[in-house]
């Protein structure tokens, strides 16, 4: 876990990074537990997988605005798992992180009201200007890639340690198609089925056919997700010709 | 090679609309299995069988079942011949490749039973002699729900050997329009022989050879044995027969779609033909005026997909 500055401004957006990598190659985390943000007000967040070879790592970033001047320790996000090394289910905990808000807390009786209206307008003007960015963001995320992206609630990222890369509302499914690439497996093909039926919702009850007639997911994907089933089903010998079928229809 | 498809074409050709129907129609000739076609009467339930049996060829027969039908105008009998001085057999209609047994409900129990021993066995039996049946041997059932006055519902264990129940609906407007349109007039020709039994035969030795994953296995059994869990308006579930219909239609379903091998829905498309006439349904399904078919879906829609 870790923030892009230790030290903050009173409402001044920061980072909170979540980093997690998981041996086995999947589209999205669905076991991880934020910390308790009290004291901070939550802009918003971004999730994101990139698949290699050796795994997958998650970033969960979150987009917090400090309410509380003073110096606190945000406590240790937790995921749910299996741990590899005994094949038991298992909770990771990260370590805690301390973050110093510096600013006051309530107008200047010195300052008289003015300067506490004034601060509270630009915070409003900030927030506002955030989740206009956010709304933008959607739009043309729709009105490009005609599927939902994530919003994007604050300016580019900066990390000292490892800055994230601009969100690609396609990324995942072109971590998708390079998952099936390396490994044009059998079980690489259920599990890829497996995150886009999650992607689009799918009950476990659900075959295919019924995705398409609700329209659970633009026809790209839709036709991602056939050509995915045919390599998860067809016959031994056929699922590595079946698989690098399928990759095309992911990057798509 | 003639495809499968070229069966639907005839059917088409023939029959408007009831897409569904004729879907199930070639699927079951080419798993070869028996169709009961349920549906009230002039919804062309006759004209698709016959249609079926023209476009396959091979010999065609059809018996209309009434009350004082006998086994022996099913399968044949043995008439004494004076010149010769012995025993001759006539065979019945039963020996057809394509056998429409029209309304088989009105029939009693042992006429019905006749057929479906025919239809269990490929074989019949008259006097000392067994006489086994064409090949392909296709057994194509209709049923009027409406007038059940002077029927004689199957039993279970003789419905069970059915490999699907169709329903058939009544058209839409613009079908309607359709039929009024191919039928007002002349009645068309019946597209004939776009296949022969040698091809039936063929399909069937492919769709044999469809691929079915052990998901895909797990997922037919788990269907048939949803069934037979306690459900408040489920008396009985479906047998193991029917586990081997949901497979054997699947295949069919793969081929027809020129896949060589069976997706989840190959099974999921064909699980209402398959279990609606194979379950009991409780007393209160009829108390309480409960539509089957949603009992059926329900179960149905519980499954876990693999």
């Amino acid at each position: 876990m870790s923030v892009d500055r230790a030290t903050v401004d009173l409402g001044e957006p920061f980072h909170l990074r979540i980093a997690t990598h998981i041996d086995e190659r999947v589209a999205q985390i669905d076991d991880l537990t934020l910390p308790d943000l009290a004291g901070f007000d939550s802009l918003g967040d971004e999730r994101r997988c990139m698949s290699s070879a050796t795994g997958s790592d998650c970033d969960e970033i979150v987009t917090l605005a400090a309410t509380i001047p003073g110096t606190h320790t945000i406590s240790g996000a937790t995921f749910d798992a299996i741990d590899a090394r005994n094949g038991k289910p298992s909770r990771f905990t990260a370590d805690s992180i301390v973050v110093n808000v510096v600013g006051d807390p309530a107008p200047d009786p010195n300052g008289g009201v003015l300067a506490g209206f004034a601060f509270g307008v630009l915070r409003a003007a900030l927030i506002l200007a955030l989740v206009g960015i956010a709304l933008f963001a959607l739009v043309w995320g729709f009105a490009l890639r005609g599927r939902k992206p994530r919003p994007a609630l604050a300016g580019p990222l900066e990390f000292a340690q490892a800055p994230a890369p601009a969100p690609d509302p396609d990324a995942w499914l072109q971590d998708l198609a390079r998952t099936l690439e390396q490994d044009p497996s059998r079980a690489n093909a259920l599990r890829v089925r497996h995150a886009l039926r999650d992607a689009m919702t799918a009950r476990e009850t659900e075959t295919f056919a019924d995705l398409r007639a609700r329209g659970a997911a633009p026809p790209a994907q839709l036709a991602a997700l056939g050509a995915v089933e045919r390599a998860a089903f067809c016959e031994d010998d056929r699922v590595a010709d079946a698989v690098r079928e399928a990759v095309p229809f992911l990057l798509r | 090679m003639t495809p499968p498809a070229i069966l639907l074409e005839a059917l088409e050709a023939t029959v408007v609309g009831q897409r569904d129907v004729l879907e199930a129609l070639l699927y079951a000739t080419i798993a070869g299995g028996h169709v009961v076609l349920e549906g009230p009467p002039g919804l062309a339930k006759t004209l698709a069988c016959r249609a079926l049996a023209y476009a396959v060829g091979g010999t065609f027969k059809r018996i209309q079942f009434t009350p004082d039908l006998l086994p022996s105008d099913i399968v044949g009998t043995r008439i004494f011949d004076q010149r010769s001085g012995d025993f001759a057999t006539a065979l019945g209609p039963i020996f057809a490749n394509v056998l429409l047994a029209d309304e088989i409900n009105r029939a009693p129990a042992k006429v019905q039973s006749a057929l479906l021993e025919g239809m269990q066995e490929r074989q019949v039996t008259i006097g000392p002699n067994s006489y086994a049946l064409p090949d392909p041997f296709l057994v194509t059932a209709t049923m009027n729900p409406l007038d059940s006055d002077g029927t004689y519902a199957l039993p279970l264990a003789q419905m069970d050997r059915f490999l699907m129940k169709i329903l058939v609906a009544y058209p839409s407007a613009e079908e309607e329009l359709a039929i009024l349109e191919r039928f007002g007039g002349a009645p068309p020709e019946p597209v004939t022989n776009v296949a022969s039994p040698a091809d039936l035969l063929r399909w069937r030795a492919e769709a044999r050879a469809v691929f079915v994953d052990a998901r895909i296995a797990r997922y037919a059994v788990a269907l048939v044995h949803a069934t037979r869990a306690p459900h408040e308006y489920l008396e009985r579930g479906a047998s193991p027969r029917a586990t081997l219909a949901l497979v054997a239609l699947a295949r069919a379903r793969a081929l027809c779609a020129q896949r060589s091998f069976v997706v989840p829905d190959d099974i999921r498309a064909g699980a209402a033909a398959v279990l609606r006439h194979r379950v009991a349904f409780s007393y209160r399904t009829l108390t309480e005026g409960v539509d089957p078919e949603g009992v059926v879906a329900d179960v149905i829609a519980r499954v876990a997909v693999p």
